[in-house]
């Protein structure tokens, strides 16, 4: 016990998330939902999750939550046998006072003992929350591990669409604000005219139309996300709300077209297996906040399309991902600019991804391949965060969801200013003005 | 004059740069050029009393004259002056705008303009928006508050694809009508959202505020693209053949307001939403005309999606400090029998160009604009009188012709990519 008191007083509560909410908090805050952590699972593929950690060049002492995770479950047997020893005594005593006089000296004794049971159990609940939250949320600040595909260096190109266009010597928004095509105040705030917002509107139009002949079923969703859903997405760049005094349980401003607007639609809840596999998408907005630079590639409000696919069977994986890559192939090429798709190295990859296909179109005045659309594997790491679950065979399995932003407008409009700059191209090419 | 002004405010140095600097990327005029001639005119002073009155608006007149009358004694030099313009100046700004003639003669009801299309015959078959979306899984609005926060609602499968038809017929429309489409931000400096006409602050506001320790102060969300269409045309100066300019944007619009009316239940009032808005900048000599012209392309488009609706002339207590003429469109909402308001025009004369600095020039002469605006398409209220409408005896919904051609499809039915979800219980 005397170990447990100077650890106490050397663990501080550091961490506070949404998404892990030990009982002392619980009191104040309405728990939402308890994530799935199952650190004795994870711990197995301990290799894995080192080269993971380490890819990622995360900062992440995988040793260090190891012990504290053995040292709160030992706590937690350590309750356990108290709570145990507790009712033991408690019926013994019960019986042994159907005759209090024969058997005072024995029940006094024992009350003693149970009162030096509680007093232990009540120091221990008291100092265990803290040891608690930090196990726990140590468990839940380790990264996803990586997909076979996932290279660790380099990017690995795995299609190319068209030459690459030349050098050019001024950057989109020099070329956008000669042709009137933007107003560009500063990264929260960019106005987009005449053909720039014509594009906005066809390419939008263009992904909907052929994502749903494609078979995804469109979705228009919520912009807003409270901080349990933003924890659990595991992403801190987003606007917060003024007015949301609870800390833990704070309102988002994410957009429709988020990863996280489709998170809260389906955490905390579970459906038919027979209804998957489920194939999403939807067009919206996408809000990021902190983004610096002055350009169309670090605007604050992007419009995007995202696609959100979830399925329980580990072998639909590659098939899907496949299948996906192929779509997006399709999407992007009679759109007639410069393109390829990507593997991002382990060190760009979000958290939460095991492996991101790259859609990148060049910049010709970075001389710089960029981000315009991705999809990123998560597995079951967004599913067990989140709880969203199917039932087979009356057993819970957490789905595996593969989502993406296919479609940046702001980042593919900078690209396609600058990629027709020599070229002289219309801005908006043939396949789109049918959907003006 | 702005270094000026930073020095003197002292302990709130910092805030107040972040403040001026930000305004100044807008080019937010930080005085605005009022119409000083007609509200410190003390022949005005009863009309002016009167139209407040009428409009239930705040703003007190005599206030502006007592504060105008205290300046004028002040010497420039005086400790007070500075504080007492600034005073008159702030006082100046509540005054709300001048009412139209026609409407100030209306008593507390509006004035029906029109009426198109026939009201159906009552009918107690007909069931009411939450109740079709929530059978044919085209709406889920439960268990969201923890999630994606109070009110929230999801459109999903053929009605997110009915919002999107709607959004590319009417946007299609507009160019039509030679609109120039503007891609708009919704995130806005808290001066272009006063400089409308909306108050940003206390317990009663409708504009959404983002964290200031987080993302620094005065950034607000947007209640309309109008706000960033105004603030987009701030310190312009536009030749008069421009005019009218004619704008119009796609938005998300995000609202505080909130209601517990039985007849708003539903996504009736909601906080974020989509919608498609116009926005005229005209000479004041025309202006009368173009609101005119606003509603006949509102009146078009609606007839056109076979809605039955009232063309109201709104009188002033319903208009906003902003507007000196509002018409308004209330459909009939078939399954609550009732009329709902599904949009707006307004006028506002030179109220919103004085405060943004949004001036005309023709030949050697410079005025204030006047400004418009007008709802082309407000998603959640169209969709509740065209689903109520549209309800047919299979219990499918059949969708406007117009709307064919974007959906590649005349009814919507039961979703079936659409999932059960089923609660998890917290265990612990």
């Amino acid at each position: 016990m005397a170990a447990v008191r100077v650890l106490k007083t050397v663990i501080k509560r550091r961490f506070s998330s949404a998404l892990y909410i030990t009982g002392d908090k619980a009191q104040s805050n309405y728990v939402v939902l308890t994530p799935h952590i199952d650190f004795d699972e994870q711990i197995k593929r301990k290799d894995d999750l080192v080269k993971s950690i380490k890819a990622r060049k995360l900062n992440i002492d995988l040793d260090k939550i190891e012990k504290r995770w053995a040292f709160f479950k030992m706590l937690d047997d350590h309750k356990t046998v108290l709570e145990v020893t507790r009712n033991e005594i408690n019926v013994v005593i019960g019986k042994l006072k159907q005759e209090p006089q024969k058997n005072a000296a024995d029940i006094e004794k024992l009350q003693l003992h149970v009162k030096l049971v509680k007093d232990d159990l009540k120091n221990i609940k008291d100092y265990s929350y803290g040891i608690d939250e930090n196990a726990n949320l140590g468990v839940l600040s380790l990264p996803n591990l990586l997909h076979p595909q996932t290279p660790i260096n380099n990017t690995v190109t795995c299609h190319e669409f068209l030459d690459q266009p030349k050098r050019v010597d001024k950057s989109h928004v020099d070329v956008a604000k000669s042709l009137n095509l933007i107003v560009y105040v500063n990264p929260t705030c960019c106005f987009l005219k005449s053909d720039a917002a014509l594009l906005e509107f066809s390419l939008t139009n263009y992904f909907q139309e052929n994502l749903l002949k494609m078979g995804f079923t469109q979705f228009s969703n919520a912009d807003f996300a409270r901080s349990v859903v933003v924890d659990g997405c595991g992403d801190r760049k987003i606007f917060t709300l003024e007015g949301s005094n609870d800390e833990l349980n704070r309102l988002h401003l994410v957009g429709g077209g988020s990863l996280h607007s489709f998170m809260a639609y389906f955490a905390k809840h579970s459906l038919q297996a027979a209804a998957l596999p489920l194939k999403f998408f939807s067009l919206g907005r996408k809000y990021v906040s902190g983004d610096t630079g002055s350009d169309l590639f670090n605007l604050s409000q992007n419009s995007v399309a995202r696609v959100f696919v979830a399925f329980e069977d580990d072998r639909q994986m590659d098939e899907t991902l496949h299948a996906l890559t192929q779509q997006i192939i399709q999407l992007y090429e009679p759109l007639g600019y410069h393109f390829k798709l990507v593997y991002v190295p382990a060190s760009d990859l979000e958290k939460g991804e095991s492996l991101r296909v790259s859609v990148q179109m060049l910049s010709n005045f970075l001389q710089k391949y960029v981000e315009v659309g991705s999809l990123g594997v998560y597995d079951d790491y967004l599913s067990k965060r989140l709880l969203f679950t199917c039932m087979v065979n009356k057993e819970r399995r957490f789905l595996k969801i593969i989502s993406g932003e296919v479609l940046n407008v702001q980042r593919f409009l900078a690209c396609a200013i600058e990629n027709n700059c020599l070229l002289e191209k219309p801005l908006i090419p043939d396949v789109l003005k049918k959907y003006l | 004059m702005i270094l000026g002004k930073i020095v003197e405010s002292g302990s709130h140095l910092h805030r107040r740069f972040f403040h001026i600097s930000r305004s100044l990327l807008w080019n937010i005029t930080q005085c605005p050029e009022l119409d000083t001639d007609y509200l410190c005119n003390p022949h005005n002073a009863q009309e002016i009393s009167d139209n407040i009155t009428a409009r239930k608006g705040v703003g007190d007149i005599n206030l502006v004259h007592e504060l105008k009358q205290k300046l004028s004694q002040l010497n420039t030099q005086d400790t007070m002056y500075e504080s007492t313009q600034k005073q008159l100046y702030s006082e100046l700004l509540k005054i709300p705008n001048r009412t139209h003639p026609e409407v100030a003669g209306y008593n507390n009801d509006p004035k029906i303009v029109k009426e198109v299309g026939n009201k159906p015959n009552p009918d107690t078959d007909l069931k009411e928006f939450q109740e079709i979306t929530k059978r044919l899984k085209l709406v889920r609005t439960d268990q969201l508050g923890n999630l994606s926060g109070n009110k929230s609602y999801y459109l999903l499968g053929e009605l997110a694809e009915l919002e999107h038809a709607l959004v590319r017929y009417v946007v299609a429309d507009l160019i039509k009508n030679k609109f120039e489409l503007i891609s708009v931000p919704d995130i806005l400096p808290r001066e272009v959202i006063e400089g409308c006409g909306m108050n940003t602050r206390g317990a009663r506001t409708q504009v959404y505020t983002l964290d200031e320790r987080l993302h620094g102060p005065d950034l607000c969300l947007s209640g309309t693209s109008e706000m960033a269409l105004a603030g987009y045309l701030s310190n312009q100066t536009l030749s008069h053949d421009r005019l009218p300019l004619k704008l119009a944007a796609v938005s998300r619009c995000y609202r505080a307001e909130t209601s517990n009316l039985l007849e708003e239940r539903g996504i009736y009032r909601v906080h974020e939403f989509t919608k498609v808005e116009m926005f005229v900048v005209s000479s004041p000599e025309a202006s009368h005309d173009v609101l005119e012209e606003i509603r006949q392309i509102q009146e078009g488009c609606f007839g056109s999606l076979g809605l039955h609706f009232k063309v109201l002339d709104m009188p002033a207590h319903e208009l906003g400090a902003q507007a000196y003429r509002k018409y308004d469109i209330e459909a009939w909402l078939a399954g609550r029998q009732i009329y709902g308001e599904i949009s707006s025009c307004s006028n506002c004369l030179d109220y919103q160009s004085r405060r943004l600095g949004v001036r005309y020039s023709k030949n050697d002469s410079v005025g204030f604009v006047h400004t418009l605006n007008g709802t082309a398409c407000a998603i959640p209220r169209l969709l509740i009188a065209l689903v109520e409408g549209g309800q047919q005896k299979n219990g499918t919904i059949a969708i406007p012709d117009v709307l064919h051609k974007y959906m590649g499809k005349n009814v919507i039915g039961k979703q079936k990519k659409i999932p059960e979800l089923k609660l998890i219980k917290n265990k612990k």
